[in-house]
């Protein structure tokens, strides 16, 4: 195991960061600074930190990973990555960000009427709308105020249905540093927005995005994030939403990069009838690590959630989840579904599971499940003995498995995507050399 | 020959029971020789080996051949793995049926057909080709396109487990039918159409394994030979009057002869 990050000299660098943001823009400088002040108080969270118990971050960032103030390479050379990716749909405006910076020359952003986008470091007065904060106990959020040099800012205007999909693309390409982006998606009443956030590139590189989100009454936001970096890259991400009344929050996941991923959703459903789905599959492999955290709060009544994780693990991968579904004093008729299911399809791989539900209110129905096994040796015998092989039929049982995470995804083309997806990753698996073709 | 079974010897380890590591022997040198043509029924009691016999034939994992070789179209088959015994031609409708959840019946038909058609080095059946296959077989099975959109046995009732089963067999077209217990969990109008369906079936290039607890299915599928089968051999073999001799005294009888 590599050396844990030395936090002294850590803290030291990451301070002195600070200046290199001091534009970007100016008038956050102060919410920078008293977020960093907030952060050395707190430091990275330990494996004593209830919430980090199974993902020691300090022995994951063995280096000091300073922030990087400009991108490592050129819009230009990044633009390669952009031909092909899986959320590459026809008709969506696209914001790129190299190295957590807004590169125009490689986005292509699109007028909409009702629907205002910029880019955070080309903001010179604060916006009023857009809420910025960070939370004063999340050491990891506080830094990535600290540090984020850019990000989208988003309003859909009342009543706006946003006919045009926004994508926001992450390349990393600055090994030996981290970026930070900060976004923010205001939905207001009656309006409807659909985000992608694609993850690209990779190298020993830390990535820390946050997207905070609010969606109002009879709003709607629905959101597919895709982490497709190289086995190298450390991605911290975070969606903090709060969806009022009668609005709905559709969200997915599909995580296959990355040696150290952190997932942090929280989503607080702070109006009536309130509807939410957050659902997640990620694949993982060699030495990954994957944690996804959730907390649904359910502060109102009638409100609705369901969560679906499908997580699978193949050689000495390690999958943690960690669920939590609060129900207020108050919020009556909660309806809360939370279920997580592990895969491990190697021996040494490992899957570590917490749901949880903390009910403060009578006349609620809420449920978790979790379960954790190999694949079916019925089932796979089942598909080989009508000539399938051994590799197919792993895969086909595999893509079986993720594949309601997908179901929710309106737009075909991304729904087909992702499933494709999974599967390439089990071929590339195979290809390993993990699983031999039984028969040729 | 088809299918030449030499002096089967079978033993599996249990895993996780009291006895844990104690090899057990469930064949104990079983022979039978079935042709092309021929329906061939193998009766016994509850644990004489009929179902390890399936297993093994088809290739699951976990039985340990001790002894003995099993022949098919002449090529001992016993090292090649389930997929490759299926390219082969041999088909095993299973007494239950396992639920796949997420995978279509219809793609899933189609992999295998096409998996089948990879591994022989055939070439891949067009999806129009396909779909007119299927759904001429399916008519005459009484089977609905709509339950062919279903995940694979999902919520099926045990009766259209069964006529699934038969339905894949049409489809995939083997040389040798194997059924274990395809009668079990049947109502006697279920059992007709899966009889019929496998009758449909009976040609001079193919030849079937009929394996059963009960006479009944033979009513419906006549076979020309029928097989006594008491612990992991077959101990008596004789036209199909040897069912209705077994229906009327019972198993106990034959085993005690046979001891």
């Amino acid at each position: 195991m590599s050396k844990p990050i030395n936090m002294l000299a850590a803290e030291q660098a990451w301070r002195e960061a600070l200046a290199d943001f001091q534009a970007d823009p100016a008038w956050l400088q102060p919410q920078r600074a008293a977020a960093f002040a907030r952060f050395a108080e707190l430091g990275l969270p330990t494996p004593r930190t209830e919430n980090w118990r199974w993902s020691d971050i300090h022995r994951h960032l063995n280096a000091l990973y300073t922030p990087l103030a400009e991108p490592q390479t050129a819009a230009e050379a990044a633009r390669a990555l952009l031909d092909d990716h899986l959320l590459k749909v026809a008709d969506a405006a696209t914001m790129v960000f190299v190295d957590g910076r807004f590169a125009p020359e490689l986005s292509r952003l699109m007028e909409e009427e009702g629907v205002e986008v910029v880019a955070l470091s080309e903001t010179p007065l604060p916006i009023d709308w857009a809420d910025l904060a960070a939370d004063e106990h999340d050491a990891m959020d506080l830094l990535n105020l600290a540090h984020a040099g850019d990000g989208a800012l988003i309003r859909v205007r009342t009543g706006v249905r946003a006919g045009i999909p926004l994508l926001l693309v992450n390349i990393l390409t600055g090994a030996g540093h981290s970026t930070a982006l900060r976004h923010f998606i205001r939905v207001e009443e009656g309006a409807s927005f659909t985000l992608y956030e694609a993850q690209l590139g990779g190298g020993d590189h830390v990535a820390n995005v946050a997207t905070k989100a609010i969606v109002h009454d009879h709003a709607s936001l629905r959101r597919v994030q895709v982490n497709e970096t190289d086995e190298q890259a450390i991605r911290l991400a975070a969606l903090r939403a709060e969806v009022l009344g009668h609005a709905t929050l559709h969200d997915t996941t599909l995580l296959t990069g990355g040696r150290y991923h952190r997932q942090h959703t929280e989503v607080h459903l702070n109006g009536e009838h309130a509807d939410i789905t957050t659902n997640c599959a990620y694949l993982i492999r060699g030495r990954q690590h994957a944690d996804t955290r959730l907390l649904i709060n359910h502060a109102k009544a009638h409100g609705a959630s369901r969560e679906t994780f499908k997580c699978v693990m193949d050689e000495h991968a390690r999958g943690v989840f960690q669920g939590l579904i609060n129900v207020a004093p108050g919020a009556s008729a909660t309806d809360g579904q939370m279920a997580a299911h592990g895969l491990l399809l190697g021996e040494a791989a490992e899957f570590d599971s917490k749901p949880e539900l903390t009910i403060y209110h009578d006349d609620v129905a809420c449920a978790h499940g979790s379960t954790v096994g190999a694949l079916d040796e019925e089932q796979m015998f089942y598909l080989r003995v009508r000539g399938i092989s051994e590799r197919r039929a792993r895969a086909l049982l595999v893509a079986a498995f993720v594949g309601e995470v997908f179901d929710g995804i309106e737009e075909e083309a991304v729904r087909e995507a992702l499933a494709a997806h999974a599967e390439r990753w089990l071929a590339e698996g195979a290809e390993r050399g993990g699983k031999p073709e039984a028969a040729a | 020959m088809l299918l030449e079974v030499k002096d089967l010897r079978v033993q599996v380890t249990p895993e996780d029971e009291e006895d844990a590591g104690e090899a057990k022997e469930i064949l104990k040198g079983l022979s039978l020789s079935l042709d092309r043509g021929e329906v061939h029924a193998i009766m016994g009691p509850n644990g004489s080996g009929k179902s390890t016999l399936s297993h093994v034939l088809a290739g699951k994992p976990g039985y340990e051949v001790s002894g003995g070789e099993v022949l098919f179209d002449g090529e001992d088959i016993l090292e090649l793995e389930p997929e490759e015994r299926a390219a082969k031609g041999l088909f095993l409708a299973m007494q239950y049926p396992v639920e796949i959840p997420g995978v279509p019946y219809m793609q899933f038909l189609k992999i295998a057909v096409n998996s089948q058609h990879k591994l022989r080095g055939e070439e891949e059946l067009s999806t129009p080709d396909f779909m007119r296959l299927v759904r001429e077989k399916a008519r005459e099975l009484d089977i609905s396109m709509d339950m062919l959109k279903r995940p694979v046995n999902v919520g099926f009732s045990g009766g259209e487990k069964k006529r699934m089963e038969v339905l894949q067999m049409a489809v995939l077209q083997p040389s040798l039918c194997i059924l274990d217990e395809i009668d079990s969990g049947l109502d006697i109008d279920a059992l007709k159409v899966v009889a019929e369906g496998v009758n449909a079936l009976r040609d001079e290039t193919r030849g079937f394994l009929v394996i059963t607890h009960y006479q009944r299915l033979l009513n419906y599928i006549e076979p020309d030979h029928v097989h006594i089968m008491a612990d992991g051999r077959i101990i008596r073999s004789g036209g199909k009057e040897l069912a209705l001799q077994l229906e009327k005294e019972g198993y106990a009888a034959f085993v005690q002869d046979a001891a």
